[in-house]
């Protein structure tokens, strides 16, 4: 030993107190390590697998003299296996500081050692389990201390001590690796209390007291692998690899078979290959004796472990050729009582003939829940071209955590070996069925805490609008010109309400189709605020009448209704309750929408100024049975053309006019305020407020003004255009309810709510604000300014600007006939009180609540509510 | 005029770092297999197209960049400058529209483009004296197109709010390219004489008077002499 590890593993472990100076020792320099770089690390990893390379024969000798256990030449290919596999697979494997990074995401993760590994290592592959453990440290920067198993301490701390010379000597601090020398139940279960991860491989009841330990484990169950072997598999390549597999180091790797089950179809066959091959099938009174050797009070006989069949036979009470390899033991139990359905850890087989396939299945499922070993291994021989769907069912069957298909299993099951997707690990996770925290095969990834740093970022944003706008006062028939020409539509579906229709609305449109040639039907039965049964009613008669356009002429109504007839005729078979399903995100939302516009093209032609339904993915719909109404909302709702002719809106009558107006007023300003207010959408929210103000009462003073009708049409839909996009806010929620409620015109219920609203919004310390990424802090007494000084409102600083920009609407309110408060409009004090509660809630759960700037409580919004009703707060 | 309209692309799509999520409409929407890339000569060797086709390559997609013998089911436009030639030219195919630079133009046609992303990391860091004057004089004169509406001059207003406001970020002036792009090319349209009528509403919307309004540009457009000036100068 050098100076430096003297000095690092002091004294001998063999109580409390010297373990204690250990981990002293220990911790010190694995407080150095976590400082290394990957290169340094790298560079220790390296030195120290070549190191235990070096030393496998040596200390394959060792194990097998020091446990009397295995097979030497085997143990050779474990440690060399242990070193060499699990150098190459993580050589690469970035372990410190920052392995992962995605700068356009914003989110990086960073590696961080835990601290100090105990490590538990059993007797059956003291060496190779010991290397495997001290390199994975090494190369996540944790120290280990090492619990070696006391039939097999000298080969155990022989292997660590090599590993951690080797590491010291290629820079590693010094002690970062140590051992107990003498190891104790009293010790073991210390150093499992002491460490910050458990480690552990061994028996059931030493991973059980690992979990039990308090601290966090990473331990592994018992296996049990049974080998189900299809009639369809290659019985000669199944049988040679089954005696590899089992022959190697006598059994004791823990992934080894355990059974054999063969359907009865190849039974023989696979019989008569195994005893050609060299294996042993035992008569009934050599099982019986073998039944008694195997299992003493239920549990396996150390003594047996590891062995050749010639010694079990012997300790048995019987005789079998010293060159035998397998003892094999047919059985028909799958019990517990039956000893060759256990685990053996040795060169014995129990063997089973199954039915089928099906039945070969059960018996492996039977295995493992009676017998032990679930969570670990399962072995399927097969035709794995042909049989994929047995493949699957048995994949599925399985509470195991490695399914092996035609593979020897101890081999198989540690990884890298036959197949190379394989992790390599000497300590193999059971998952849950295991009582294991890991399924895996343990790998670096177990060892380090993983630190997530997540930068914010925005979210995708959009604009989208219909692919066609046509304006213009006179532009209908032009526009609709393209059904002909440049489209060819042959049957065309006009929606429309009984008014419009009787008072000759749909004639230029009809007038139109006729002289193109195009056959049409007009649907004029849609009521104000159209139901789910009228909606059906017109998409039966779509069905019967099988349009390639559909045409939706009216206010919000009809052209609401137009979009879910278009939406019922497309997909009779969509839901809509699903289709109405609440979202906080648009393009994240659980129900994808069906694809709109494979059977009809759909145009929407508003005949008065408020909705912007034409430009919009919104329709509500209201259930005739129960009153609810169903707010959808998609862009595959969007109508493909918009037409937007003033002459259709020169006979509004005033309370239409001023209705309609302030709604389109209400649209601009929740759009802009909107946490999902973008460039995009402010321009036309902010044109459309000006023209409001400018055009809309005079408008309403004088129908017949056609530039004001003109700009006010214009305003609607631009103001549609950006609440289609950046959306609303509470106002809209509160005055859907407030309609509902109280049968008020919709653009009355929100400018009732309008300032009251705004003042709500602009609060600079809000209760709650509104949640998404993009919106800082909230800053909605400055977006409002910014809306009142584009539309000429002064003041001396932005509360004054805001209060005159609030007086200006009041006055916009007063100018169009709008009535002050809920109450003058005559609803009963004693009815509004008494849906108060109920309809506060509701607009909370109003699907336009989530854009607000200011995220409402519900006692909030009734405190709204009651303002707007009487005037004053309340 | 008896009638209007306004040109929009189908969708548009906008924020840093949004192109992989785009794009992911070319799949789940447009069940796009292969995507023709069309970019300028440059961006070949200047290595600004690996963004672009390491999104399409995590999609598993096949593309081919510039080539005229691909059989493609998209075609995407990564760059700063097409004319309607070159536009009329593509395979009649979803067309994407990735403008590659702020000081670029475009075509009428592109804007009623299928898809337009927006995507800051995209775009390189211009002079910001030069962006600003290329988005202003494309909004200016989107005021005074033939076919100006308030639709067209909404846009060209909004533009003009972000160069005035005084912003020289890559974010405020991207949008406010795309906004005056939208106006100017659905404002101006061959054949359709100007028209000033919308420059007093302008002033209006803006809250300036004629006379302000040109001093602003005058500025925004000095701003540029000066860079201009000091730094090509030099070379």
């Amino acid at each position: 030993m050098s100076e430096a590890n003297k000095q690092s593993n002091p004294a001998i472990v063999d109580s409390v107190e010297s373990l204690n100076a250990l981990f002293t020792t220990v911790r010190a320099a694995q407080q150095q390590y976590a400082s290394f770089t990957q290169e340094q690390v790298d560079a220790i990893f390296r030195a120290a697998a070549l190191a235990a390379n070096h030393a496998r024969i040596p200390l394959a000798k060792m194990a097998v003299e020091e446990t009397g256990m295995g097979v030497v030449e085997d143990k050779v290919i474990k440690n060399n296996y242990a070193a060499e596999h699990i150098y190459n697979h993580y050589k690469n494997t970035k372990t410190c500081g920052v392995i992962e990074e995605d700068k356009e995401f914003g989110i990086m993760k960073i590696a961080e050692p835990i601290g100090i590994i105990a490590a538990v290592i059993p007797t059956t592959n003291p060496t190779s389990t010991a290397i495997f453990k001290c390199l994975m440290a090494l190369k996540t920067r944790n120290g280990i201390i090492i619990s070696p198993h006391p039939r097999a301490k000298a080969s155990t701390i022989e292997a660590a001590r090599i590993v951690k010379e080797a590491a010291e000597k290629a820079g590693a601090p010094a002690g970062l690796i140590g051992w107990i020398d003498v190891p104790s139940l009293e010790l073991t279960n210390t150093v499992m209390k002491e460490a910050d991860i458990i480690l552990a491989t061994g028996g059931p009841g030493m991973v059980k007291s690992a979990y039990s330990s308090g601290t966090p484990a990473i331990g592994v169950g018992a296996g049990n692998a049974a080998a189900v072997i299809d009639s369809s598999a290659d019985i000669v390549n199944a049988v040679s690899s089954l005696i590899l597999s089992k022959t190697f180091d006598n059994g004791m790797i823990c992934a080894t078979e355990q059974t054999i089950i063969a359907c009865k179809d190849i039974y023989d066959a696979v019989k008569a290959e195994l005893i050609k091959r060299g294996c042993y099938f035992l008569n009934e009174e050599e099982k019986d004796k073998l039944r008694k050797t195997m299992l003493i009070n239920g549990a396996l006989n150390a003594k047996i472990v590891g062995q050749r069949p010639c010694t079990i036979a012997k300790l048995a009470g019987f005789e079998v050729p010293e060159d035998v390899k397998v003892l094999v033991g047919e059985a028909e139990s799958t019990g517990v009582e039956e000893a060759f359905a256990h685990e053996k850890l040795t060169t014995i087989l129990g063997m089973y003939k199954a039915e089928d396939f099906a039945d070969a299945t059960d018996k492996a499922e039977q295995l493992l829940i009676n017998a032990g070993g679930l969570g670990h291994t399962s072995s399927l021989w097969i035709d794995n071209v042909n049989e994929r769907e047995k493949i699957a069912a048995f994949a599925d069957r399985m509470k195991t955590c490695r399914i092996l298909v035609n593979t020897p299993s101890s081999l198989g099951g540690i990884g890298d070996l036959y197949n190379f997707k394989f992790p390599p690990s000497m300590t193999l996770g059971c998952g849950s069925w295991g009582g294991n925290s890991v399924s895996e095969n343990v790998g670096v990834k177990h060892l380090l805490n993983v630190k997530t740093v997540a930068e914010r970022r925005e979210n995708m944003l959009w604009f989208r609008t219909p692919e066609k706008v046509y304006f213009k006062k006179g532009c209908l028939p032009v526009a609709l010109d393209e059904l002909k020409n440049v489209m060819n539509k042959k049957r065309c579906f006009v929606v429309t309400d009984s008014f419009l229709y009787k008072n000759g609305f749909t004639k230029v449109i009809t007038d139109k189709l006729t002289e193109m040639g195009i056959a049409y039907t007009v649907f004029s039965d849609v009521e104000p605020d159209p139901t789910l049964k009228s909606a059906q009613i017109g998409a039966e008669a779509m069905r019967k009448f099988e349009p390639d356009c559909i045409i939706a002429l009216g206010g919000g109504s009809a052209m609401d209704a137009g979009k879910i007839m278009w939406v019922l005729y497309e997909h009779p078979e969509a839901d809509f309750l699903d289709m109405a399903m609440r979202f906080i995100d648009i393009r994240k939302r659980v129900y994808t929408f069906p694809k709109m516009g494979e059977k009809a093209y759909f145009i929407a032609i508003p005949t008065s100024s408020g909705t912007g339904s034409e430009v919009t993915p919104f329709a509500v719909i209201t259930d005739q049975e129960t009153g609810t109404k169903y707010p959808l909302a998609d862009y595959e709702l969007l109508p493909d053309m918009a037409i937007i002719d003033t002459d259709l809106m020169m006979s509004a009558p005033k309370g239409l006019t001023s209705a309609s107006g302030i709604d389109a007023m209400v649209h601009a300003l929740e759009a802009y305020a909107s946490v999902m207010a973008t460039d995009y959408t402010d321009g036309l929210a902010i044109r459309a407020m000006q023209l409001i103000f400018k055009y809309l009462p005079t408008a309403y003073e004088d129908g017949t003004n056609v530039k004001a009708r003109e700009k006010m049409a214009t305003a609607s839909t631009m103001a549609g255009m950006a609440f289609a996009n950046a959306f609303l806010g509470v106002c809209h929620s509160m005055a859907h309810k407030l309609g509902a409620y109280h049968h008020l015109p919709h653009g009355v219920a929100n400018a009732l709510l309008l300032t009251i609203v705004m003042r709500f919004n602009a609060c600079e310390k809000p209760r709650k604000m509104g949640v998404f990424s993009q919106y800082q802090y909230p800053h909605t007494l400055e977006r409002y300014v910014e809306c009142a000084e584009a539309c000429g409102v002064t003041g001396k600083d932005d509360q004054e600007i805001f209060e005159n920009f609030l007086q200006k609407l009041e006055d916009l309110k007063v100018a169009i006939g709008i009535k002050k408060t809920i109450k003058d409009y005559g609803i009963d004090e004693q009815v509004f009180l008494e849906k108060l509660d109920q309809m506060s809630e509701d607009a909370f759960d109003d699907q336009c609540t989530g854009a607000n700037p200011r995220y409402p409580l519900i006692s909030e919004i009734k405190e709204m509510y009651l303002e707007a009703y009487y005037g004053e707060k309340k | 005029m008896s009638m209007q309209s306004f040109l929009t692309p189908d969708k548009l799509y906008f924020k840093q770092g949004c192109l992989p999520i785009a794009l992911q409409e070319l799949v789940d929407v447009y069940q796009v297999t292969r995507v023709l890339i069309r970019t300028d000569e440059e961006m070949l060797h200047n290595g600004r197209l690996v963004p672009l086709t390491g999104a399409l390559y995590d999609m598993g997609l096949d593309y081919a960049v510039n080539s005229e013998s691909f059989a493609a089911d998209c075609v995407i436009l990564y760059t700063g400058f097409v004319n309607a030639a070159q536009w009329n030219a593509l395979p009649e195919v979803p067309r994407i529209l990735i403008p590659s630079c702020i000081c670029g133009t475009f075509c009428r046609s592109c804007i009623g483009a299928d898809m337009v992303i927006l995507d800051e990391d995209l775009i390189p860091d211009e002079p910001a004296a030069l962006m600003r004057n290329r988005i202003l004089t494309h909004a200016w004169s989107a005021l005074t197109g033939g076919n100006a509406s308030d639709y067209t001059l909404s846009w060209a207003v909004q533009a003009m709010r972000t160069v005035f406001g005084g912003h020289t970020d890559k974010t405020a002036l991207l949008h406010a390219f795309w906004l005056a792009q939208q106006a100017f090319w659905n404002a101006k349209v061959p054949g359709v004489p100007d028209d000033t009528a919308m420059t007093e509403e302008a002033c209006e919307a803006l809250g300036m008077t004629m006379e302000e309004l040109t001093a602003k540009i005058r500025e925004v457009s000095d701003e540029e002499q000066q860079y201009a000036a000091t730094h090509f100068k030099k070379q």
